[in-house]
């Protein structure tokens, strides 16, 4: 099953690419420059390395376009090895990185939390920032493979079904990480609140 | 928890457009494609190659189309005594012919018209070129 059905809008250009057009390559890296960054990012919750990732992402793509065969859409394609690329490299930063806490039982012992919502108020508005830091903070005590799951569904906007198949796992293994990230992020961001009572 | 789930996607998407709006983002962006994809430019298409070539460019417009100023030898010749006189013979052909105009004592010539005044007349039906430099006064 391919990503986004229907004519592949990039066709034209990677064609070009393959034939040795490098301009033609740096419109689609000007295209999906963002794209990368973003998902980079996500994973790896550093400019610098999200910056590099990026950059080995196009450069790999640029050298292995030839064999691309057009099976899938280039988009899904450069997805896919985004993503493996920006989890290599946060292995790498990290390698003890695991995803046992997945785990269904860990899952259920995990309390349900409840956040307050934290727009700014008259009284609050200047724990904005703090809050900001908090959920940087939160998002850095995930594991690389949940901030994957998280940013493509909430910045990219992505379908579980999409996910699924661009990580290559069961459309069930994306909801639960989904699911944990989001409780695990809520649990954090409530202990922080706790810990700094009153600055939300 | 869908009203979590809310906030979480809300602080997420505002903390990943912050990231996203950085200047060094774009920066990043435009060095990589102009080091690694850009079209490379024909060596003359490089302004250290192109400018100096249109210079010169202009230079040879300015010397073969347009007429040459009047060198400082034709000024000095015109910047004589005001004795100046029609007292002249035109070569015409190889040939010498007699103005047969009477001597005439020229004190002061000055121009309307600038510096220079060219123009054509029929000369005993021979079409002559009659310049006109006025090195003195312009009025």
């Amino acid at each position: 099953m391919a990503l986004f059905p229907g004519k592949d809008p990039d066709r034209g250009l990677v064609q070009r690419a393959q034939s040795g057009d490098k301009a033609a390559f740096g419109k689609l890296v000007n295209r999906y420059y963002e794209m990368v960054y973003a998902l980079s990012y996500g994973v790896l919750h550093s400019a610098e390395p999200a910056r590099d990732v990026t950059q080995d992402v196009f450069l790999k793509v640029y050298h292995e376009i030839v064999k691309f065969q057009g099976k899938s859409k280039f988009k899904t394609w450069l997805y896919r090895v985004t993503v493996n690329t920006a989890l290599d490299a946060a292995r790498k930063i990290k390698p003890a990185t695991s995803l046992d806490m997945t785990d269904a039982s860990v899952e259920e012992n995990v309390k349900p939390v409840v956040l307050e919502d934290p727009s700014p108020g008259p009284r609050d508005r200047a724990s904005g920032e703090e809050l900001k830091d908090m959920l940087k903070r939160a998002i850095g005590e995930l594991s690389p493979e949940h901030r994957a799951v998280l940013t493509m569904r909430e910045w990219q906007q992505m379908s579980y079904e999409e996910i699924a198949e661009t990580l290559d796992l069961e459309m069930g293994t994306v909801m639960s990480r989904l699911h944990y990230a989001r409780k695990k992020l809520a649990e954090i961001l409530k202990q922080k609140k706790g810990f700094e009572k009153g600055s939300f | 928890m869908e009203r979590d789930d809310k906030l979480i996607h809300k602080l997420y998407r505002d903390s990943m457009r912050r990231e996203m709006a950085r200047p060094e983002v774009r920066a990043a962006k435009k060095a990589f494609i102009r080091n690694y994809f850009e079209e490379v430019k024909p060596f003359y298409h490089r302004p250290a190659v192109m400018v100096p070539s249109l210079a010169l460019l202009g230079v040879l417009i300015l010397i073969f189309v347009f007429p040459r100023p009047l060198g400082e030898r034709t000024m000095r010749v015109t910047e004589g005594p005001p004795a100046l006189t029609t007292d002249a013979y035109l070569e015409v052909l190889d040939r010498t012919v007699d103005t047969g105009v009477p001597s005439v004592q020229v004190k002061r010539i000055t121009s309307h018209v600038g510096p220079t005044m060219v123009y054509q007349k029929l000369y005993h039906d021979v079409p002559i070129t009659i310049v006109w430099v006025f090195p003195g006064e312009v009025l």
